[in-house]
């Protein structure tokens, strides 16, 4: 019975996913709607398969850009989440700005970094950094203030050191919120490289798309957004599959679920 | 000889007055129990002698140095087993060892030769959400006893459990101790518990908590006896 839910669970959303893509491709067949206002599934695929040497060209730039400014995000938001956590007056002064920070618009910020930094890769892994620091910096630091008190009086009271508390409890504990804020950010770190691409640049999906768009090439569009979606959701399957490996004690599988 | 001493301890937490004028023995090789009414300070009085807290009054002395506010020197088992669920039973006992600078590999030898004795052979590879509430008590007990083995803190260890259950780790606990012979410092809220475990019982009244009462059970041993204490000891934390 329950192999059946499960079941249902995953096929329902692609079902759903397959009745809007019917009613999309009668809908622009029926009422005849013009290829540069709207391309049909259909017409979006046979660009796919068409132009995909072009999108691979461009695909692989913005993945490249994502992926560097991902990574190194994932870096500094550690950094950042341990000194946060073990100095006190820099969570004070930091963590409310850090909060603030995030109401700058990105658009604005991607113009800028153009200026200064010119069309090449550096501007756009700064607006990936930018994009996906925050939601992993909060998320850790989050993971590491709701540890039980009392299990760091444990380590307290057997004499372990700070660093040695932080490493053995505070940090595994922290694992598990830490990996939810770094799924987020694997889902905008593609879209944040397209936006910087957008706003100056000579390769990539966010340039591709500017240019085809400025040629009413909807099915082009349609096709790099296609692209950027399985970019995304790789990228997520990607994460889920190293905390799947990293996190082991905290899994999903059937163990738990008995339970609920 | 007094292996542990709280002399005068006072202690107001956040504005309550918890502790008031506490003094404490604790003997080599003794079972004392501390019973009081929930809520009257005896988890306070457990985090001031293990050095978590430090006393607003009075001080600690272990083997006759002063200790208080000081940790490192006893085990301290609070009253959740508080294991690392993402480590195994064997890897959860060896904390202290691991924390005393042991490597990892010695740590788990010498943690794997205790695990029958603390009926857990078998279970080495076990995570703690695997466990019955019963043998994650034990494997609490077990990484509290490899971290110092000649005073133990132990604080409500068996209050979570069903009366069975409790029952069964009471009578091993008391075959535990005539084995490896620790000084034990007891927290209870449990009666028959004390009366059944130790040689000497303080009784704490609510808070403020200070002893109403202090029972020497090595002197009486009859069941008559016993349950008059029992009935006394009622009497005194009803107020
Ligand atoms: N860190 C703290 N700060 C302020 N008040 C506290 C703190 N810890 C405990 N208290 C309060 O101090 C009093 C004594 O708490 P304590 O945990 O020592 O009691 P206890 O006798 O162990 O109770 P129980 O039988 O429920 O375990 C309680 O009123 C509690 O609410
Ligand atoms: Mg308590």
């Amino acid at each position: 019975m329950k192999t059946s839910a499960n079941i249902a669970n995953k096929t329902a959303p692609l079902i759903a996913f397959l009745i809007l893509l019917v009613i999309w491709e009668l809908g622009v067949r029926i009422y005849h709607i013009p290829s540069y206002i709207l391309a049909s599934p259909s017409q979006v695929l046979v660009t796919i398969a068409e132009t995909y040497p072009m999108l691979w060209f461009h695909g692989s730039m913005t993945l490249l850009e994502a992926i560097s400014g991902f990574v190194l995000a994932i870096v500094i938001a550690f950094i950042m989440a341990f000194l946060l956590d073990t100095l006190f007056w820099l969570n004070q002064a930091v963590y409310p700005l850090l909060i603030v920070s995030q109401t700058i618009p990105l658009i604005v910020l991607a113009v800028l970094f153009t200026i200064w930094f010119g069309f090449g890769l550096l501007p756009k892994i700064l607006v990936v950094i930018l994009v996906c620091f925050f939601p992993m910096v909060i998320s850790l630091s989050d993971g590491l203030n709701n540890i039980d008190p009392d299990q760091i009086n444990l380590f307290r009271s057997m004499g372990a050191s700070r660093l040695k508390t932080f490493s053995m409890v505070k940090l595994p504990a922290a694992l598990p919120a830490f990996f939810s804020g770094i799924r987020i950010s694997a889902t905008y770190s593609i879209m944040a490289a397209v936006i910087a691409e957008w706003l100056g640049s000579n390769r990539g999906l966010g340039y591709y798309m500017t240019l085809q768009q400025k040629q009413f090439a909807i099915d082009r569009v349609l096709a790099a957004v296609v692209v950027i979606c399985l970019l995304s959701l790789l990228l997520v399957k990607l994460i889920d599959l190293l905390e799947y490996l990293l996190v082991p004690w905290n899994r999903k599988d059937s163990f738990d679920t008995e339970e609920h | 000889m007094v292996r542990l001493k709280v002399v005068n301890v006072s202690k107001t937490l956040e504005g309550v007055h918890t502790l008031d004028n506490l003094t404490i023995e604790l003997h080599d090789k003794e079972f004392v129990a501390i019973v009081g009414p929930s809520g009257c300070g005896k988890s306070t009085l457990l985090n001031i002698i293990a050095g978590l807290l430090n006393p607003d009054q009075g001080s600690i002395y272990i083997d006759g140095k002063d200790w208080s506010g000081l940790t490192g020197r006893v085990s301290y088992m609070q009253q959740k087993d508080l294991l690392l669920p993402w480590k195994n039973v064997l890897d959860n006992v060896s904390i202290p060892l691991v924390l005393k600078g042991t490597n990892k590999k010695e740590a788990r030898e010498t943690a794997r030769q205790y695990l029958q004795d603390f009926d857990l052979e078998g279970f080495a590879r076990y995570y703690p959400r695997q466990l019955s509430g019963g043998m994650r008590q034990r494997v609490a007990l077990l990484r509290t006893y490899l971290f110092a083995s000649d005073i133990l803190l132990l604080d409500e260890p068996f209050a979570a459990l069903d009366a069975i259950t409790r029952h069964k780790m009471q009578l091993w606990l008391k075959d535990i101790r005539q084995r490896y012979q620790p000084s034990i410092l007891f927290v209870t809220h449990d009666i028959n518990e004390a009366l059944l475990l130790a040689d000497r019982i303080y009784v704490l009244s609510a808070r403020p908590a200070s002893i109403k009462l202090e029972i020497n059970l090595s002197t009486t041993s009859t069941g008559t006896e016993k349950q008059h204490l029992e009935e006394q000891i009622l009497a005194i934390l009803e107020g």
